[in-house]
């Protein structure tokens, strides 16, 4: 199976949503890079290092999930988009989007010495949804890109791991800032946000909002059933993203982590086995379909 | 009876509704254009416009955090909503939460040393504090800071001491908005004085 139907680029030129992601994938470097130089400025080893170790980090990744994929392989060009949409798009929008909605949110309620809740509100709203609207771009773009709920959750996994990738290094480079050692407190950020909680962070939240964004372009149930999935997988990652990052059950990062991470990575695994079922039983009927009888 | 309604249910359910994806072949999405611009703008653009008109800078004031004391408040910072006991101003998605004076016969490094030691506690692994360093506010009042670096966001406190009193602020911001607003809460610090001790 291709997930790309012939399109010439001059079609894809034509397309309004060709222009968009580029502009937003431009904006968002645009906005993010800066912060990234400055930081690389301050600490030039630290930023090396955080480079090698969370590009490298995304190249193993990205090389696993290519490898694991099943009824065919997707097109590199669009996993190179989701996860430059994650990497520079999500990261540059939520440097203006963040500070704006953590404003309008401590103007709005009280949290005083409960600032983190107001961290992890925005970090759940702001992330996820522009994570989100990356998948829906990409599902929008010429070429039949997404035409499962498993083309939705693969893209929606380039994503976060674009977005988590970029921003980890970020916060590398902003930890060794006022450490003793550099290279430690480069290696412990990567420890606790690309080993421990690895398997159940941005990733995994981005892959529930893709499977969603799968659904609905590719379901042919009732518009209203389509749109309940499309919001209920964006909303169940947001509470995910928040209940992650919320001051509940701190004190020990390990068991915190474990604890809030678990169940999102079961649900995610769940929504996968579910999304291959339902794809080979697609692939079924469309071989029923063109051949006139079962298939063998 | 019904024959031609039921052929054509099973028409429909011979030929169920296209997807969207295969509807979407050979066209524009325009309309899909648009729900993905207008996400990105109001993220972008109308979220920050609404927070500078919703938190609207105020000119350089004198906020009385408690008890008298007082601190002068640069233009960029908005007062959040009033709690007891505390004074919240934030800028650029920091927060700063300052405290009422409370009375103390502690030396500030000594009530930082207290604050490091139970943030250290309870701080995810790969935290990092900073030695504590001490200065003097602009009114002559003994103080010091210190700064946690946590792996998703950075915190700052200050303890300022007139030898009775004490106020503790504690700065919280993501990576990406500390290095903007820690001067400038450090320089709100500095402005702060205790009320005049009664004869």
């Amino acid at each position: 199976m291709t997930t790309t139907s012939a399109t010439t680029p001059r079609e894809a030129l034509r397309s309004p949503m060709t222009w968009l992601v580029v502009a937003v994938i431009g904006v968002g470097a645009y906005l993010f890079v800066p912060f990234f130089v400055s930081a690389l400025q301050l600490n030039p080893v630290a930023g090396i290092l955080s480079v090698a170790i969370w590009g490298g980090y995304a190249l193993l990744l990205w090389w696993i999930l290519a490898r694991m994929q099943r009824f065919g392989r997707r097109s590199w060009v669009t996993t190179a988009i989701a996860f430059a949409w994650g990497a520079l798009g999500v990261t540059g929008l939520a440097t203006k989007a963040s500070p704006g909605f953590s404003d309008v949110l401590t103007s709005t309620f009280t949290f005083g010495q409960d600032s983190e809740w107001a961290s992890a509100l925005t970090a759940g709203v702001v992330e996820e949804t522009l994570k989100w609207a990356g998948v829906l771009a990409i599902a929008f773009l010429p070429g039949l890109r997404i035409r499962s709920t498993l083309d939705g959750l693969y893209y929606g996994l380039f994503v976060g791991l674009g977005f988590e990738a970029a921003e980890s290094a970020l916060y590398s480079v902003s930890s060794a800032a006022y450490a003793d050692s550099v290279v430690w407190a480069v290696i412990a950020t990567f420890v606790l946000r690309g080993v421990i909680s690895g398997l159940w962070s941005h990733p995994t939240y981005s892959a529930i909002t893709g499977a969603g964004v799968g659904y609905f372009v590719s379901s042919p149930a009732s518009l209203a059933r389509r749109i309940g999935i499309l919001l209920g997988a964006l909303g169940l990652a947001i509470a995910s993203h928040i209940l992650f990052d919320a001051p509940v059950l701190e004190g020990n990062a390990i068991v915190a982590t474990v604890v809030k991470g678990v169940p999102v990575l079961v649900l995610l695994l769940i929504i996968l086995r579910v999304s291959r079922k339902t794809r080979a039983a697609q692939i079924e009927a469309e071989t029923e379909s063109a051949t006139g009888g079962p298939s063998v | 009876m019904s024959s031609g309604a039921d052929s054509a249910a099973d028409a429909a359910s011979l030929n169920p509704p296209e997807p969207l994806s295969v509807r979407l072949i050979g066209r524009g999405s325009a309309a899909g254009a648009l729900v993905i611009a207008m996400v990105a703008l109001a993220y972008a653009v109308v979220l920050p416009l609404v927070a500078e008109a919703v938190s609207a800078p105020a000119p350089p004031r004198v906020i009385d955090i408690g008890e008298g004391a007082t601190v002068t408040v640069a233009e960029t910072w908005s007062e959040g909503s009033p709690a007891a006991g505390e004074t919240t101003l934030t800028q650029g998605g920091a927060t700063l939460v300052l405290s009422e004076p409370e009375a103390t016969e502690r030396l500030p490094i000594e009530t930082l040393d207290g604050l490091t030691s139970g943030w250290i506690e309870t701080a995810p692994e790969g935290s990092v504090a900073t030695a504590p360093r001490t200065f003097t506010t602009d009114a002559g009042d003994d103080a010091a800071t210190v700064v946690l670096q946590e792996p998703l966001e950075t915190v700052q406190a200050w303890v300022v001491s007139d030898g009775a009193h004490e106020v503790i602020a504690v700065l919280t911001a993501p990576p990406a908005a500390w290095e903007a607003t820690s001067a400038s809460a450090q320089v709100l610090v500095r402005s702060l004085t205790f009320a005049e001790a009664a004869p």
